[in-house]
Order: structure tokens, then sequence, then C-alpha cells
């Protein structure tokens, strides 16, 4: 009887795995290995800090990063003038 | 430089249909890289192409990388003759795509879309999955660090939930 039970709580839960794994996975693409390979050398942390931040503010570093490489941009070609 | 804030409040202000795609859809969805344009697809509707050209008409559009002083016009003729436009503006560089690779149009891209509020505006944003699927579709090598980073967002996403 016991067994029984243990059996379709089991079945159960692998029921709802399934359902999640079908939810995650359905129509989705399968991985790349080439992008796999690009994934080892991507920062996570600076990912998980980004989430932290509303839609706005990550626009707004973003601004923020454009004008600070268009300042070094700047700094680099004034310093290659003779 | 372009102003994103400008360019976004604008389009959606005017009441253009359009959809953030690309590199700033990316930042939206969490990705930390650099990117210099904003990049939309809009509707091709009369209605929608013409408050397009009327909207953007002060901003000065031409053609990026173009030399100056062809005869490009912005009007709503060239919209319809063409479909996607490389421009610059004096609010800084913007991608108008009327289809993507592996996407479609505006109205295929729709319903994966997702609906922001940034700027006191609210607009559409591809959503991640689709954005991911675009981006594998187009098949660029320069992509593909892009593409591993969003797929990265999507499993820390799925992680906290």
């Amino acid at each position: 009887m016991g067994e029984v039970k243990m059996t379709e709580e089991r079945s159960g839960r692998e029921a709802g795995r399934a359902k999640q794994w079908r939810r995650k996975n359905l129509g989705r693409l399968k991985p790349d290995p080439v992008i796999e390979a690009y994934k080892k050398h991507i920062d996570r942390t600076l990912i998980r800090e980004n989430l932290r931040l509303t839609v706005e503010q990550r626009i707004e570093e973003l601004m923020k990063l454009q004008q600070f490489a268009e300042e070094v941009r700047r700094a680099g070609r004034e310093a290659e003038r003779p | 430089m372009t102003d994103y804030r400008k360019l976004i409040t604008l389009l959606a202000e005017a009441g253009i249909e359009f959809i953030l795609i690309g590199g700033v859809a990316a930042v939206a969805h969490g990705s930390t890289r650099l990117t210099k344009d904003l990049d939309i697809v809009y509707q091709r509707t009369e209605e929608n192409v013409g408050r397009l050209v009327r909207a953007l008409a002060p901003y000065h559009p031409y053609l990026r990388g173009a030399p100056p002083g062809l005869p490009f016009e912005w009007s709503e003729r060239t919209i319809w003759n063409g479909l996607n436009f490389t421009l610059t503006t004096s609010l800084g560089a913007l991608d108008l795509f009327g289809e993507i690779t592996g996407g479609g149009g505006y109205d295929d891209l729709l319903p994966h879309s997702i609906r922001l509020r940034l700027f006191g505006v609210e607009c559409w944003c591809l959503g991640l999955e689709r954005l991911i699927e675009v981006k594998r579709a187009m098949g660029r090598p320069r992509d593909l660090e892009a593409i591993a980073e969003l797929e990265l967002i999507r499993e820390e996403r799925e992680r906290r939930s």
C-alpha cells in the first residue's frame, strides 16, 4: 500500500517535472555548442547586477556608457595628433 | 551619441506603432553590452508611415554612412519604396525595419512583445525568447556573444523564479 502511494507520489512529481520541462523547453531552440562556448567567457555577476535595475535605469546606464566611450575615443584621437 | 530617451519618447508620443528590437531591446532585458543605435520594427500601414515621416522630419533623417548631398528624400513615398532604413538623425542613429530575418514584420512580432513603461511613455519591446530566436536566425558571427549573454539572462531569470 505504502509502495503504491509512493509510486503515485513519484509519478505525480515526475509529471510535474515533465510539465515544467515542457513549459520551459517547448518551442525553444536547441542549445548551440558555439553559443555555449561563448557563455563561459561572460561575467554573470554583471548580468545579475543589471537585472536588479529597472528597464529605464538600464537604458540610462547605456547612455552613460555611450558617453564615456565617446569621451575615451575623443581623448584617443587627441593623443594621436602630432 | 544616440539620445535613446528622446527618440523613444518622440516615437511613442507621436503615436507610432513600433517595437524595440536589437541592442536596446537586449539592454531592456538586462544586457550589459554597448549599442550605438536604436533599432525598431515599424508597422507598415498608411497612417503609421505618415506619423513616422512627420515625427522624424524635424530631425533631418539621412542615410547613415552615405556621402552627403545624395537626393535622399525623407517622405512616405521613400518608405513605401523601401523596407528597412539605416538612418542618422539629429537625435542619433536610428534603424527602421519593415521586416526582420526570422521574425517578420510588426504584426508577426507583436504577440511576442512585452509592453514597457519608460521615460514616461509606453512602448513595445520584443520579448527575450523571440529576441534570441531572431538573433540566432540572422546568423551573424558578431551576434554570437550577444546571444550567449541573452541566453544567460534567460537562465538567470529562470533560476530566480
